[in-house]
């Protein structure tokens, strides 16, 4: 408006200035002409400018974009967060990160004077004091690549290795354009020690977690970055500021190295021994072992062979020995994984396909404790019972009569003792203590399915134990309904055919069975702190149920008990397990595996110790031992008798039983082993006096003659030379030189005409 | 002695009334302190880091920035009211101010302080100033007087050499004395274009322009395809580097390459008010000539295009004081202003989005800077009290 008003005006003070003097007004009209000309150019170029400003982010916004990102990671540096530590429930550490450096090449710096001034006394630098790096490589590269700011010439290397080399820059002001990015590396120091426990970390980096504890808990091990702000001042030196890295917490686990340390040492020295026995490859297709604190769920130890080093995972060298995994799809389009009879050698390393070999060496990172499912076998049976006691189906007072087999529905189920023609009068405890089959099954149709199948659900089977471990496997379709059972299922699930578990499952139920029935969730960490020591989280245990009643509790107790100690008799199945001095409860268990009938088992020992005041629950299972007849569940009482040796003693548990000369000699030798073992670090000698053990075993029953109702007729029959059993003249069988069962004798509980659980045929664990 | 509320209410009617008929031009006040505050804004962001980082504290720059803005409007304020006649009152004064816009660049040999390998401050006891901002001012006042006391004969050949001749020596003493081409450009170029408008003659000009425009070709021709080495001067250099962006990033070319960057990162809306990553690092005293980069890169083609466009209006707004004004030193003086602030607000941006060679001119009213401020505000305190005048006279 007021410029409307100026603009009147003015207009009539040209009016009269026209009037007035013609020749000055076109001067004036001249220069307000210029004027106009001068404010419309400027105004035309600032308009132009406008344009070129949007030319330039519309041409070429997102090549500097660019450019501005690569000048930022120039200028700027990640400061590394550190990864948490694990350390065991002392306080050892089992998983740690270390710093270990970059060596980075700016060639741009290098070069920055054409004298080469800063070049030639690099170079030399480098050559003197990093031998590890190529500094004629070096040399060539920046001499091709004269403006690179950012060559990596080694990658992860020590400070040891690189401090001579800072030393040398800090002499000479010339050696310029080397410098180094911080970095951590994770480290297992104790190489393979819990390896299936611990997983490992994607190239040992500080992110990524994978399998076990490091895939569980990477969101509390895993930190933030910070970041490092460089900058070249005016004197062309490099300031910075800085933003702290924030560093990942350490989880306490309750594994205790030593024990864990023990049991590994016992799987190993398992391995060893029956190694290329049977068949080229390991003693063992698997072998595992979990120690759980009984009465708060806490795993101990839990241990498998074979294992790998997670300092290096990838190394295929822990492959050789394990069977060979064939992968193919199948018509309805999955992709399964079969476990073919070809052992891993290095000839067979050198053949294979990558894809097949990572998928090996995948299957080797799993935890067998938990991925793996399989069917436990007879140590199901003290849950059958106890689930009978506890809804009052039986009352522990029955007597079953064994005739070495049972008629279910139109099948002929047997029991190990088919062939000797059955245990005769069996009480409840002596089903447990002599594993029959026959009784087991008469307890199961006391009960009926639907009890059994409730029971199942109690203890936790088809479930998750919710164990804080990354990759527990599911086994919800790998057992019955009540709905879908015929009587023969029912039949062969109360001895545990038919049906998968996991170990992990196993030995926490059977915790629960022993404690007086309170069901702890089984976990590995007890406490969480951040990297000043601070405490972020305590994990307490927690009962999530109570399974059984405490007198039933006390009842599966001394059946367990019986099955290993002189109460139990002579048929008892697990005396092998007890280690010398002490006095634990257990349960044998040797399932066959699927397809039947081609002498394939799955054995392994649960047991409890020490029996009047349990404190800790071991289970072993030894999957398919490399031995001429593999049902032999003394493969795994061996290693629960080997490991609780040692273990009990640690644990500070004193022995309550009177040692035999026999005893006392086998200790006085075992010590002498662990004392050459820890003085020279020859492993060879343990295991050379392990195999004194178990000569020594059959001295003791030979030459003392121990208890006279062991010393019966088979002890007459020839010895088998390979296997060292007894072989009965007429029926041509191996028998058990301690125990006279036959030792094919499960194999003839299930006959192939037995319906399975199709489900079990390519369980998802596998 | 208390004022009454209704005295009080009635003298802020009159005083209102008073304001807003008397004609003052309070869309170029707005204009004007709308650009500062931006500028100051635009200084704390950009300097912020380099503050932290050299001086310890934020808002370093901020504060000097602010306390020399609010100086220049307080001279700003006090010009309004001096008769700008006195700047033209007698014969001789012209002479002295001439004198001293030629001799104040000496003074940087024994009063100096160098600085970026160049010698453009005097310290005067506590005071301290770049001379060539001084030089301005001073050569738009002295060639306003001239043009206006010679009037029409600056049509003939003569008085046009004659106010050439006036105007080098001073451009050439600020490049070889203060080593500073830039401002020296500057005096040429608002004293050429006060001439031209001063002249009724036009074809005189086009044939000068032509020939501009023939020399400025022939010599980006020749630059274009020189071999660069290492003795070459740092002007062709700078030249070179402009016409191949991109080539010479760790010598003269970095600063543009490095602006183009940021303009490029800030896209059309911008990476947000404080965002800039070049501003630390990248682009040297970002708060100072490349300022214009920061501003494109935290507020994008909106935030410039808006300062762009804050310019043109007020480069219209000095504009309409100048053809109101009868009085012809007025009318030469407001026309130097005018240049003065459209010449160095093109040059900067110009220089910013690589539209021209690579030289050191500050942002009028944003970039940080005590000289420049105070006397760009001086002379915005003559374009008001030139613009009161004109108000003063048309009411009689």
């Amino acid at each position: 408006m007021a410029d409307k008003r100026n603009d009147s005006r003015r207009n009539q003070n040209n009016n009269k200035e026209a009037q007035s003097d013609r020749g000055r007004r076109s001067g004036r009209q001249i220069r307000q002409g210029k004027l106009n000309f001068t404010l419309g150019a400027f105004v035309v170029v600032l308009l132009a400018l406008a344009i070129r400003l949007i030319y330039i982010v519309n041409e070429h916004g997102t090549e500097y974009q660019k450019a501005v990102l690569q000048n930022q990671a120039y200028d700027s540096t990640i400061l590394p967060f550190r990864r948490g530590d694990i350390v065991d429930a002392n306080g050892t550490i089992l998983a740690t990160s270390e710093k270990v450096y970059n060596v980075i090449i700016d060639a741009s710096v290098m070069l920055t004077y054409d004298d080469d001034r800063y070049f030639e006394p690099t170079i030399r630098a480098i050559r003197d004091t990093l031998p590890s790096l190529d500094a004629d490589a070096i040399r060539y590269y920046v001499t091709q690549h004269e403006s690179e700011k950012y060559y990596i010439a080694a990658k992860r290397v020590s400070y040891s290795e690189i401090s001579q080399f800072l030393e040398a820059q800090a002499e000479n002001d010339y050696v310029k354009g080397v410098y180094f990015e911080e970095e951590y590396k994770r480290v297992y120091p104790n190489g393979s020690l819990a390896s299936t426990v611990l997983g490992f970390t994607r190239n040992n980096r500080s992110s990524e977690g994978q399998y076990g504890l490091e895939e569980y808990y990477d969101s509390y091990l895993t930190g933030t970055d910070g970041r490092q702000y460089g900058y070249q001042n005016d004197d062309d030196t490099l300031e910075r500021t800085v933003v702290e890295a924030e560093d990942g917490y350490t989880i306490h686990t309750t594994i205790d190295a030593n024990i864990q340390a023990i049991v590994e040492k016992y799987l190993k020295q398992f391995n060893d021994e029956h190694m290329n026995t049977a068949r080229q490859g390991n003693g063992a297709e698997n072998i595992g072992c979990i120690i759980q604190d009984v009465n708060t769920g806490e795993i101990k130890a839990m241990a498998q062979y074979p294992d790998y080093d997670p300092n290096d995972y990838k190394n295929t060298d822990a492959l050789l020995g394990t069977m060979l995994i064939e992968s193919y799809v199948n018509q309805a389009g999955y992709t399964i994984y079969k476990t073919t009879d070809t052992p891993i050698t290095q000839d067979v390393l050198n053949i294979i396909p990558e894809e097949q070999l990572n998928i090996n060496l995948s299957n080797l990172w799993k935890n067998f404790c938990i991925s793996n499912t399989y069917e436990p076998g007879s140590t199901a049976k003290p849950f059958t019972v106890a689930a009978a006691l506890e809804c009052g189906a039986i009352t522990g007072d029955e007597v079953y009569t064994c005739n070495g087999y049972l008629e279910v529905g139109g099948h002929k189920i047997k029991c190990h003792t088919y062939v000797s023609g059955g245990d005769g009068a069996v009480t409840v405890s002596d089903s447990i203590a002599w594993s029959c089959n026959v009784a087991l099954m008469k307890i199961g149709q006391a009960m009926g399915a639907n009890l059994f199948c409730d029971f199942q659900n109690t203890f936790n089977f088809g479930l998750k134990t919710n164990i804080d471990l990354a990759g527990e496997a599911r086994t919800a379709s790998l057992i019955y309904n009540a709905d879908d059972m015929v009587p023969s299922d029912l039949a062969t699930n109360t001895f545990g055919q038919n049906f998968n578990v996991t170990m992990i499952q196993m030995i926490t139920g059977f915790s629960a069975l022993i404690n007086g029935g309170y069901y702890y969730e089984p976990h590995m960490v007890n406490k969480i702190t951040n990297s000043n020591g601070a405490t972020i989280e305590n994990i307490e245990p927690r009962v999530l149920k109570q399974v059984i009643s405490e007198s039933t509790s006390a009842l599966i107790r001394q059946y367990t008990r019986a099955t290993v100690m002189e109460e139990g008799g002579s048929r008892r199945t697990g005396r092998t397990a007890r280690p010398a001095g002490y006095a634990i409860g257990g349960k044998t268990g040797t399932a066959e595996t699927l397809p039947r009938g081609n002498g394939e088992y799955v054995v392994s020992f649960m047991g409890y110790a020490p029996a009047d005041n349990p404190q800790i629950a071991i289970y072993v299972v030894v999957d398919r031992a490399n031995a001429v007849r593999q049902d032999d569940a003394k493969f795994a009482t061996g290693i629960v008798r080997n490991v609780l040796t040692e273990v009990l003693p640690y644990m500070g548990i004193f022995m309550t039983e009177e040692l035999s000369e026999a005893e006392i000699k086998e200790l006085e030798e075992k010590q002498l082993a662990i004392t050459l073992e820890y003085g020279n670090g020859e492993s060879s000698s343990s295991s050379s006096s392990q195999e004194l053990d178990y000569i020594t075993d059959g001295t003791i029953i030979d030459g003392t003659g121990e208890s006279a109702n062991i010393y019966p007729v088979w002890m007459t029959w020839p010895v088998d030379s390979t296997t060292g059993y007894r072989v009965d003249p007429t029926t041509g069988e191996y028998i058990d030189a301690f125990t006279g069962e036959p030792i094919n004798g499960n194999s003839s509980t299930m006959d192939e005409d037995i319906p399975i659980n199709p489900n079990l045929e390519y369980p998802p664990g596998n | 002695m208390a004022l009454g509320s209704a005295e009080i209410k009635q003298f802020t009617k009159k005083t209102v009334r008073k304001v807003t008929s008397s004609g003052f031009d309070f869309n170029l006040l707005f204009i004007l302190l709308t650009i500062l505050a931006f500028g100051l804004i635009m200084v704390y962001s950009a300097s912020s880091y380099v503050a932290v980082r050299d001086f310890g504290g934020r808002d370093y720059f901020f504060i000097r920035q602010l306390r020399w803005d609010l100086l220049g409007l307080v001279f700003m304020v006090g010009l309004i009211f001096v008769p700008y006649k006195l700047y033209n009152a007698w014969n001789l004064e012209r002479w002295i101010v001439y004198a001293v816009a030629f001799i104040l660049p000496f003074l940087t040999i024994p009063f100096g302080i160098e600085s970026h390998n160049a010698t453009r401050w005097i310290k005067l006891g506590p005071v301290s100033f770049q001379p060539a901002e001084v030089s301005k001012i001073l050569m738009i006042i002295f060639m306003a007087s001239w043009l206006a006391g010679i009037k029409e004969k600056i049509n003939t050949w003569t008085y046009l050499g004659i106010s050439l001749a006036f105007v080098v020596p001073v451009a050439a003493v600020i490049y070889l004395v203060t080593d500073n081409l830039s401002s020296a450009l500057i005096i040429f170029m608002i004293c050429v274009l006060m001439i031209f408008i001063s002249s009724t003659d036009i074809k005189k000009y086009i044939f000068f322009g032509g020939l501009l425009i023939i020399v400025a070709v022939i010599i980006i021709a020749v630059v274009y395809n020189a071999d660069i080495s290492d003795d070459t001067s740092f002007r062709i250099g700078r030249i070179y580097t402009w016409l191949h962006p991109g080539t010479a990033q760790d010598t003269t070319g970095h600063q543009t390459i490095q602006a183009l960057y940021a303009i490029g990162n800030g896209g059309v809306i911008g990476k947000g008010l404080g965002q800039s990553v070049q501003k630390i690092s990248a682009l040297p005293e970002p708060q100072n000539d490349m300022i214009f980069a920061v501003i494109c890169e935290e507020l994008g083609i909106v935030g410039a295009v808006a300062l762009i466009i804050m310019y043109g209006l007020l480069l219209y707004r000095i504009y309409s004081i100048a053809r109101e004004t009868k009085n012809r030193f007025a009318f030469m003086v407001a026309v130097g202003v005018m240049c003065h602030i459209g010449v160095q607000a093109i040059l900067n941006i110009a220089v910013a989005t690589n539209s021209m060679p690579n030289t050191g001119v500050s942002l009028p009213f944003v970039s940080y800077g005590g000289s420049s401020a105070i006397f760009l505000l001086m002379e915005m305190g003559v374009v008001f009290c030139i613009n009161r005048t004109n108000n003063r006279e048309a009411k009689k």
